[in-house]
């Protein structure tokens, strides 16, 4: 099947660099799929990764990824390009991730992520810029027992980490897809990675890296 | 060398973990910082904390997600399907406008349902490309802890394995699609490290997609 991405223009220096998600977007809301295919698989991982976060359940993120884009499938064709089609796919994930977390609540589904032994090699392991081959079970432990510390922030909080820490986010592109004054997400961030190094003591005593 | 007060220390910790310092002022906040060694132990530990959440980006969803997606869509209500039809009544209009009225008539008076079932056939034949999976389970005898090899055994057949399993009760799986190709590959890569117990017709084409649900049994 030939992919959207090779029928579009080549970009060349002497030419402004094409919009690549608008010219995606605005073809797809036109009815071509294979614009709405290769828009999925561009954006597919910053959805599921932030479903992953927010729930810390596979299937979960899954089901709810696929909500997103079936939602910016009915929806592209009121796609304003007012916002970035990114921060714009990060506000419906965003939304589908807390209606999601309200409707686990109330049928009493807790956070599905076993919490691993405690340690603190596992998280020094994940905190590693760069952990060895080797070692990839500690940090997939470490990972694990951070996925449960996040599990119990609250849904806002948990977002506003996970969109900053984990995704790499300006404070730009949270306001866009949070809709929060960027005061209010510094002032949450700070009270959630104070929550989450209480939650994991071993981060305690840690040398830090230069951000 | 100068120093600052408790709440001034506190407000450069705060812009250092924001990351809106840079290069020799985030430096030079830093020395300020450490000056205090309760603020020095708390940056220290948020900046560990934020260097580990960083380690928890790229989750890859199971292959074959566009695939499911698509097929979704499809199966949804005539509603969701007009795009779809859209796309096919451009493809099939380079026919006189008298032509396309009277095939528009005998949509419309002719075959009442025509248009939705037209939606699902070109979902059908346009968006999904492969024929369903066959599915095939993995048994492998290993606990949860050990999934980090599992899956780089996964990943190196060609088969995308999620960071982590998901649970249900004491047994944790992942669902992963692939082609039969990709699954002996699998197979052989994990069967050198530990027991694995295939379940299943597996397809004898070697690119015939199967769907692999593995399985871990514990130790």
């Amino acid at each position: 099947m030939t992919t959207a991405a090779a029928t579009l223009p080549a970009v060349s220096r002497a030419t402004p660099p094409v919009d690549v998600d608008a010219e995606l977007a605005s073809r797809a809301a036109t009815g071509d799929t294979a614009a709405f295919r290769e828009l999925v698989t561009r954006y597919r991982r910053r959805v599921y990764s932030v479903a992953l976060r927010m729930l810390g359940d596979a299937q979960e993120a899954e089901d709810l990824s696929q909500d997103v884009f079936v939602t910016l499938f009915k929806s592209l064709a009121g796609f304003r390009g007012e916002s970035r089609l990114s921060t714009w796919i990060y506000r419906v994930t965003r939304n589908h991730c807390l209606n999601r977390i309200k409707y686990l609540n109330r049928r009493g589904r807790q956070a599905m992520v076993a919490v691993g032994e405690e340690g603190r090699d596992v998280l020094g392991e994940l905190a590693a810029p760069e952990p060895s081959p080797g070692r990839v079970v500690l940090a997939a432990e470490g990972a694990r027992r951070l996925q449960a510390a996040l599990q119990t922030l609250p849904p806002e909080q948990r977002l506003l980490v996970v969109l900053r820490e984990v995704e790499q986010l300006s404070y730009e592109e949270m306001v866009e897809a949070t809709g929060l004054p960027v005061g209010t997400i510094k002032s949450r961030l700070h009270r959630a990675r104070a929550a989450l190094v209480e939650q994991l003591p071993e981060f305690k005593g840690m040398d830090g890296w230069q951000r | 060398m100068a120093t600052v007060n408790e709440k001034e220390a506190r407000r450069l910790m705060q812009q250092l973990l924001d990351g809106e310092l840079q290069g020799v002022e985030a430096a030079q906040a830093r020395v300020l910082v450490e000056a205090h060694p309760e603020l020095a132990a708390e940056l220290n530990a948020h900046q560990a904390l934020q260097q580990a959440l960083s380690g928890l980006r790229g989750a890859d969803p199971a292959a074959g997600f566009e695939d499911r997606l698509l097929q979704r869509i499809a199966a949804e209500p005539p509603g969701l399907g007009e795009r779809v039809l859209a796309t096919l009544r451009r493809m099939l209009m380079p026919v006189t406008l008298a032509t396309a009225a009277a095939a528009a008539v005998m949509l419309t008076v002719g075959a009442p349902n025509t248009s939705s079932t037209m939606a699902r056939d070109v979902a059908a034949a346009g968006l999904l490309q492969r024929s369903a999976p066959t599915p095939v389970t993995l048994r492998l005898r290993a606990s949860d802890a050990q999934w980090g090899a599992i899956r780089a055994a996964l990943n190196g057949a060609g088969l995308v394995a999620p960071e982590l399993p998901a649970r249900q009760g004491a047994v944790w799986s992942a669902e992963l699609n692939g082609t039969t190709e990709q699954l002996n590959a699998a197979v052989n890569a994990l069967g050198a490290q530990l027991p694995v117990e295939v379940q299943g017709s597996v397809p004898t084409t070697g690119d015939a997609p199967v769907r692999v649900r593995v399985v871990l049994t514990g130790m």
